[in-house]
């Protein structure tokens, strides 16, 4: 009897870990890093923004903490813009307005987790050349609700004075939630003293993806008559999920589903590649500017796939023909009723010719582009401080900026404040820290200064006291982290490290005209 | 953490159920509830009791109530039994040489004779069709001879000969000798050439064979032929001029009767009467009256169609119809056809006679199954005007209740601003439509109405665009050149809705009421069966969601 339930409690405990780790991979990845890193060359994220830049030292990470970094993005929901409460009031205020406000333009929720299992970084060829590699795991996350959809509540369908022209655009629905390893190794080289390049391959596996995404969805109500119309199309690719979607909708797999779940964990259902190349030019010993790309490539899903695909289609919705129903009569109103709708969703099923197949696709990284400069007013100060100013763009998101203000503090610490906006989330000012804490490099880096102002949110339950309160940042559209700890190779060096050296040194000539004797 | 928390913290936010809620949603959801097209054609369907076709004068729909006056062969064809007796006396010439012929020696003589008499109704007849019948003929001779007789009718044929009996009397020394011989004049033909009545010819042809015995003076032969159940198929020749069938027809028409003319009233109603003939003799009609009833007053209906009504023409060969169709219309009748149906009669009395070849015409024929059906139809045009026709329903129901359940919580009457349903019509009828609703108590009383008549917002659909300079004697008078599109809202507010609930409406009386354009003035409008009638309902629900805890 014990045996029987000790062996339930751990098959609960298998799935429940087993969700858990579903859950966690569920939170698929793309490239996330902290835009403050970019001009901390002390940190060795720092390679991941600027690819052509030498780091400042050789490094090993110490497994699973070398790098970590998690990045919200919250364009949806901020509760505490909602309300307000003065000093003298008992409870808050939910004011309507803000919400409706609040859900203009895009509305996205997105995370987004990247953890360095293992990383290494070494010079070569006396600081000319720098190698390093690593492998990493993204998870990503993200839900799109189109501001027409969240609004629904407050305009209806139907409100001629809040919907111009009386369209509901639901194009920018969409969940998207993808895993996958990057076995990664870059090399840098400084190739004179004015250029230098980076290039960085991937191997990536894939592990898990699900997306779902509509195009030209829309519901437009006549202004005249209120006909409805819909169109649109949609899509769902998924590979890696089916055991997944079983074990949460069931709470229970087979063995055999739990050793699938294992083994596409370890060897993925899918792989692909993808490529960053870098390029830095400086044009004064004090000024330099870099341009990079990040993450050209994309992942063939070839197992456990399921895809279901529409047709595009527009349905007309414009009641019910009385003078083609047959036997219509008030009494049996309810049964002509049903069997219209039941006619209705024949017709849009045969017109949405919705379609099931597991024929393997392929999905892109994400890729994106970055230009960046910075300008060193006075390098001959032992600070050496330095303004940077960078400007990002990520496939399908806004424009992203960042300024700089760098600054060494000694050979121990180097820092980086910020201030820019990031995938269109608005402002923030952010910093970066690396500290050279004897052998070890310890990286941190913010992106947003707007996490740091929270508020709290107590539910006064009149039948019992008052429960925990629930804190949330009050209004952060973004929040990047990044941390990491690194071995830092020849930390016992007591020499100021050399400065990097061109591929061609420069060689005395001769100070003769004469020509040479051999 | 709490430490870094409570650092950050830059405010606290107390919640609860009751917490208040600033502004409000105003959403509004709209939907097409549903959506019909009738045309004239389908309403009428609808009134299976009832005939509709299309007026051939017009195109226009029209009513037609079909009953049939008479469908009887016009004049019975006789029936025959004639005979004829004929002696043949030998005078004292004659006596003495069949004495002196030698025995064994034979002597011939022929003679003809005709057979005639009247067929009533017929002036002159020129043949006779005869379906069935006997012709028989009985000799008795006192002549001691052997004798052979042969009687040959030669206008009277059987299968395309003429008819022909003969007769053996042989002499054994007894007297009288008698012999009789009989033939089926079943499918025999009688040609008589326009003979005053009936006149068959007969060509005798006696043999006597001499026995060598005496032959008496004054010995005779006596014939008698008859022609018995003889039963005319056809009769050809000229037919007199007489009052024949009597006709007596009255036809209920319980739709005028509840007639209300002033709310309907039909321009161009006529009576359509259809004969059809298949005898060869014209046919006139007697009649002895034509009138609507009640059960109180008879009217009779004068005028040039019923007095001046046609001859039904004669159909021209055998197995043919001729029609002969007559109208009887506001035209031709005193009073006329409209004034006389909005009397509200409750029946339709027509009688009179039938009277044969009224001009004395030629070449009639008559078989047995010659017949003359006449058929009447009351024809209905709907070309006039209508006003007032008022139809109304009561649907029994919690209302208050209902309008309660309507909104499910936490929503109420508080968060919907208005409830808006939309009609659109577009109308090709010729004739508009008002609506009212009217709200009842448990009594039946009306406690409150949606909206007043007189306001601009009540509801009403305008009957289609007539072109009004379509001179009235054209046929497209009245008719629907354009429909007419109106879209009309009824609004039920929250103020009125919750007036509702206060009321305890236990049901709602709805009042339907047509009317054609300026009925008032007379003016008329034609139906046409293609004319659409195109109803869209929609509804639109306002709210005004405020949340209050």
């Amino acid at each position: 009897m014990c045996n029987n339930l000790g062996a339930m409690k751990r098959r609960q405990l298998h799935s429940i870990a087993l969700m858990l780790c579903a859950i966690w991979h569920g939170l698929q990845a793309q490239a996330q890093q902290a835009h403050s890193l970019t001009f901390n060359d002390y940190a060795p994220q720092h390679l991941d923004l600027q690819l052509a830049s030498q780091p400042q030292s050789g490094f090993f990470a110490f497994p699973g903490i070398g790098n970590a970094s998690v990045a919200f993005s919250n364009s949806m929901l901020h509760p505490a813009t909602w309300l307000t409460q003065s000093s003298n009031e008992d409870l808050a205020t939910l004011n309507l307005d803000e919400v409706y406000s609040a859900w203009d333009g895009s509305n996205r929720l997105a995370a987004d987790v990247q953890v360095d299992w293992f990383q290494f970084g070494k010079f070569f060829k006396g600081k000319r050349s720098f190698v390093h590699g690593g492998i990493r795991e993204f998870a990503h996350i993200s839900i799109a609700l189109p501001s027409d959809l969240l609004r629904l509540p407050f305009t209806g369908n139907a409100n001629s004075e809040l919907l111009e022209g009386g369209s509901l655009d639901f194009s920018d629905l969409g969940f998207k939630t993808e895993q996958r390893r990057s076995f990664y190794l870059g090399w840098q080289r400084n190739w004179s003293e004015k250029w230098s390049t980076g290039i960085r391959l991937n191997y990536l596996r894939g592990i898990r993806h699900a997306q779902f995404s509509v195009q030209n969805v829309g519901w437009q109500t006549d202004a005249s008559n209120w006909d409805w119309s819909f169109s649109g199309e949609g899509m769902i690719q998924s590979s890696g999920m089916w055991p997944l979607v079983q074990l949460i909708d069931s709470g229970n797999v087979t063995d055999a589903q739990v050793q699938q779940i294992k083994d596409e964990l370890l060897t993925g259902v899918g792989n692909g590649f993808a490529i960053d190349l870098g390029v830095e030019y400086r044009i004064h010993p004090s000024w330099m500017a870099f341009a990079q790309i990040n993450d050209v490539g994309g992942i063939q899903w070839k197992e456990d796939v399921k895809n279901y695909t529409t047709q595009p289609t527009s349905v007309a919705f414009a009641g019910l023909e009385l003078s083609v129903a047959e036997d219509w009569a008030m009494g049996e109103a309810e049964d002509s009723l049903a069997t219209w709708g039941s006619a209705i969703a024949e017709d849009l099923e045969e017109d949405l010719a919705l379609s099931e197949n597991s024929i393997s696709y392929r999905t892109g990284t994400g890729a994106s582009w970055s230009v960046g400069t910075e300008f060193i007013p006075w390098p001959d100060v032992r600070w050496k401080p330095s303004l940077g100013m960078m400007l990002r763009k990520r496939q399908g998101l806004p424009l992203s900026w960042r300024t700089s203000w760098n600054q060494q503090w000694g050979k121990w610490m180097k820092t980086s404040l910020t201030f820019g906006v990031r995938d269109g989330l608005g402002s923030s000012a952010g910093m970066s820290v690396a500290l050279n804490a004897g052998p070890l490099l310890i990286t941190v880096a913010a992106d947003s200064h707007r996490m740091l102002n929270w508020t709290a949110f107590s539910w006064q339950d009149g039948a019992t006291a008052e429960r925990m309160p629930v804190y949330l940042p009050t209004n952060a559209p973004s929040i990047q982290v990044q941390l990491g700890v690194v071995w830092r190779m020849g930390w016992m060096s007591k020499s100021a490290s050399p400065p990097p050296k061109p591929e061609c040194e420069p060689f005395a000539l001769p100070s003769s005209t004469s020509s040479p004797q051999f | 953490m709490t430490v870094i928390l409570s650092g950050c913290l830059e405010q606290r936010f107390e919640l609860a159920e009751e917490m208040p809620v600033s502004g409000e949603a105003n959403p509004a959801f709209a939907l097409a509830l549903a959506s019909g097209s009738w045309t004239v054609q389908d309403a009428l369907d609808q009134l299976e009791s009832l005939d509709w076709e299309s007026d051939p004068v017009s195109g226009s729909a029209m009513f037609v109530q079909p009953f049939e006056l008479l469908a009887a062969a016009p004049f019975e064809l006789p029936l025959i039994n004639e005979s004829l007796s004929e002696v043949f006396q030998l005078d004292a010439t004659m006596a003495q040489a069949l004495s002196n012929l030698p025995e064994g020696e034979q002597f011939d003589i022929g003679f003809e004779t005709t057979w005639e008499w009247e067929l009533p109704s017929m002036d002159s007849v020129d043949s006779l069709w005869v379906e069935q019948g006997m012709l028989s003929v009985f000799v008795s001779s006192d002549i001691p001879m052997d004798q052979t007789i042969q009687v040959m009718c030669t206008n009277l044929y059987a299968e395309g000969s003429p008819i022909v009996l003969e007769l053996d009397l042989d002499y054994t020394g007894q007297l009288p000798l008698q012999q009789t011989a009989i033939v089926s004049t079943t499918d025999a033909r009688g040609l008589f050439g326009n003979s005053a009545g009936v006149e068959v010819l007969f060509d005798w042809d006696i043999v006597f064979e001499s026995s060598g015995a005496f032959v008496e003076k004054d010995a005779n032969i006596s014939i008698e032929v008859n022609w018995e159940e003889v039963m005319v198929s056809g009769a050809f020749g000229k037919f007199g001029s007489q009052t024949t069938v009597d006709f007596d027809v009255a036809q209920p028409l319980p739709l005028l009767a509840e007639w209300n003319p002033d709310q309907l009233h039909f321009a161009d109603p006529r009576i359509r009467l259809s004969a059809l003939n298949s005898s060869g003799i014209p046919i006139g009609i007697q009649w002895e009256q034509f009138a609507f009833i009640s059960d109180e007053e008879t009217w009779d209906i004068g005028g040039p169609d019923i007095e001046s009504f046609p001859t039904i023409s004669a159909a021209t060969s055998v197995g043919a119809w001729e029609e002969t169709v007559h109208v009887i219309d506001n035209s031709g009748t005193t009073p006329t056809l409209t004034e006389a149906m909005e009397l509200q009669p409750d029946s339709a009395i027509i009688s009179g006679q039938l009277v044969l070849n009224p001009a004395n015409e030629n070449s009639n024929f008559l078989t047995n199954e010659s017949t003359l059906q006449i058929q009447a139809a009351l024809e209905v045009p709907l070309v006039g005007w209508g006003r007032g026709l008022t139809w109304k329903d009561t649907i029994a129901g919690a209302i208050s209740q209902d309008l309660n359940a309507g909104i499910n919580p936490p929503l109420d009457w508080q968060d919907v601003a208005s409830v808006t349903l939309r009609f659109i019509a577009n109308n090709g009828w010729p004739i508009g439509l008002d609506m009212q609703a009217r709200f009842l108590d448990s009594n039946d009383a009306v406690v409150d109405s949606l909206y007043s008549v007189s306001d601009p917002g009540a509801f009403h659909i305008a009957a289609g665009q007539i072109d009004e300079s379509t001179p009235s004697n054209d046929s497209s008078y009245g008719r629907v050149v354009q429909s007419t599109q109106t879209i009309m809202d009824l609004i039920l507010t929250r103020e009125q809705a919750l007036e509702l609930l206060s009321m305890d409406c236990q049901g709602v009386e709805i009042a339907l009421t047509l009317a054609t354009q300026a009925a008032q003035d007379d003016a008329q409008v034609r139906f046409f069966f293609e004319d659409e009638f195109d109803l869209k309902l929609s509804a639109r629900v306002e709210c005004a969601i405020t949340l209050e805890p």
